[in-house]
């Protein structure tokens, strides 16, 4: 484990370099970041202008549904997206080889080698929304709820990172798919709104999305105390089945890897 | 983009082959342009046919998100029978149906290809020693994409039109209101994809291209109607977004679809679309020609 520390520290050192060696890219990506964290809450801003509440979910917890969605997606980009957006490539082109033949965890490497810093700012934005929300619509809160809120919030980012990494490793049969990739920036995209609405959509679907929908759902409800002891339950089982079996998967799946010279 | 590259080998070598007999006759130069480009076309068909499961992807990423907000206004219509004045349930249904289509078929995406492949790792210059014109070139790369998109689309609306929604969706049947939906398209396809190759193009200029890239793609979901029909946005951002051209592209011709304009409307849209069409004509043309200066300049 300490081991696994240091190392991390050392990734997290060398993409910091490459942040500033970079000078184009870091105002790039800053760009993009902040723009689409803007992005979620205008359209949420947008679409609740018209309504005023949706599945017994009233307005504001529509938005700090969008909060949530931000802190959670910011931690996330900022931790694994740069991996999962090279893993196509490095599949493909064959430099899987170079990552399995060192004497480290091939997941720990795959899904940790790149740190995004830029994400840090969506973080920002959501925490600052949040603040704003809950004094606007006076909800208070005491420091118990606020940190049941973060750690609910890190097994929902766990459960997020399993399933990106479950459908990364399909890569592996299918390395010209990489625009899977895109496509679960969309799917993540869908925690921001209630699992109700899939669920008066279609039960199979609901069903299909279930772990989806807990990811945000689950610590934002905890916020204006709505959320039992079976949700969090929930949360709890999905996120240690999805791991393990991410993990199992992604073993099962390199079996089928073709390497470049053999 | 293996493939395409591939494709585009074959292009060069037939290009050059061609065109050598194009120096010695220009007669047959101009009579077989149109076979040229068809042939152009038909190849990068088959790239996209070799890339049918990518091209499903980008297909659903496009049917995904009016999907769900879809279901979110389903959730506001159970509250109230009317909350969005007179478009009721199934306009609205019809409108993000119709936005999947839009999204998959008129919105141009060859913006990325130009700056990073064309540009950045210049191949810019394979394309300027052939004797075809780039703009064409790369509309004809473009089209396959989207025809192919746009039948998902349809695919998709028909699906839903039959199993999902009741009562239908009513769309244009006035044959004066057909002609000018199909003007309002075809105009909307040109101003998206020559704001596009305005887009890609400013890589010559612009080394912070994918900022400018994702920049752009907020702005536009936000203004072109992807969130919303912009006819519900408060006023001043309605107003706001008939001015900038996103809704020109996407919007307009969505409702223009749906019945939405009247004849009036509709030759005010079309009016509003050749002015737009003619401004990214000209910037274009600015840009490439000092842009294209300043490529040949670098050297590459």
């Amino acid at each position: 484990m300490k081991r696994y520390i240091s190392i991390y520290k050392a990734f997290a050192k060398m993409s910091l370099e490459t942040l500033f060696a970079y000078r184009a890219n870091f105002i790039n990506s800053s760009i993009s970041s902040v723009a689409w964290a803007i992005f979620s809450f205008v359209s949420i801003f947008l679409l609740t202008s018209k309504t005023s509440s949706i599945y017994g979910w009233k307005r504001e917890e529509i938005i700090l549904l969008t909060c949530g969605y931000q802190i959670t997606i910011g931690i996330f980009h900022t931790l694994f997206t740069a991996n999962f957006g090279r893993m196509a490539e490095i599949i493909e082109h064959a430099q899987l080889d170079g990552f399995l033949l060192k004497p480290i965890d091939s997941q720990f490497i795959m899904s940790m080698r790149w740190v995004n810093y830029t994400s840090i700012f969506r973080i920002f934005i959501g925490i600052i929304f949040l603040i704003y929300i809950l004094q606007n619509f006076s909800i208070g809160l005491d420091p118990f709820t606020i940190g049941i809120f973060f750690l609910l919030l890190l097994v929902g980012l766990l459960l997020l990172y399993s399933i990106w990494f479950t459908v990364a490793t399909m890569l592996i049969w299918f390395p010209r798919l990489s625009n899977i990739i895109d496509l679960m920036f969309s799917v993540s995209g869908m925690t921001r709104y209630p699992g109700e609405l899939y669920k008066h959509a279609s039960e199979y679907l609901f069903l299909f999305l279930l772990p989806i929908t807990l990811v945000v759902a689950t610590p934002v409800k905890f916020l204006f105390r709505r959320t039992t002891v079976f949700d969090i339950l929930e949360l709890f089982i999905f996120t240690l089945i999805f791991f393990v079996f991410s993990r199992k998967f992604w073993k099962f799946a390199l079996r089928f890897y073709t390497s470049a010279s053999s | 983009m293996a493939a395409s590259q591939d494709n585009l080998d074959t292009l060069s070598k037939e290009g050059a082959a061609q065109g050598v007999v194009t120096q010695n006759n220009r007669k047959s130069y101009f009579g077989t342009l149109p076979i040229r480009y068809a042939r152009i076309f038909l190849l990068h068909f088959q790239d996209v046919f070799q890339n049918r499961s990518r091209s499903f992807v980008w297909f659903l990423l496009s049917l995904l998100n009016p999907l769900v907000v879809l279901l979110f206004w389903r959730g506001a219509f159970q509250n109230s029978s009317s909350p969005l004045g007179d478009w009721t349930y199934n306009a609205i249904a019809g409108y993000y149906l119709l936005l999947v289509i839009a999204g998959s078929f008129l919105q141009v995406h060859i913006e990325e290809d130009i700056a990073r492949r064309d540009i950045q790792l210049g191949f810019l210059s394979q394309y300027l020693m052939r004797p075809f014109s780039y703009i064409l070139m790369k509309f004809f790369q473009e089209l396959p994409w989207r025809i192919i998109q746009g039948f998902f689309g349809v695919l998709v609306l028909l699906l839903f039109s039959f199993f999902i929604i009741k009562n239908g969706i009513v769309l244009v049947h006035d044959p004066a209101q057909i002609i000018a939906s199909i003007i309002i398209l075809v105009l909307a396809f040109s101003i998206s994809f020559l704001f596009k190759m305005i887009v890609g193009i400013s890589a010559l200029w612009i080394t912070e291209f994918s900022g400018l890239q994702e920049l752009i793609g907020v702005v536009d979901i936000i203004f072109a109607g992807f969130i919303m029909p912009l006819a519900l946005f408060p006023p001043f951002i309605k107003t706001l977004s008939y001015v900038l051209p996103f809704a020109y592209m996407i919007y307009f011709p969505i409702i223009s679809l749906l019945g939405r304009l009247t004849t009036m409307e509709s030759l005010q849209t079309i009016g509003i679309q050749v002015v737009w069409l003619m401004i990214f004509g000209i910037i274009y043309r600015m840009m490439w020609q000092r842009g294209i200066k300043k490529f040949t300049a670098l050297g590459q």
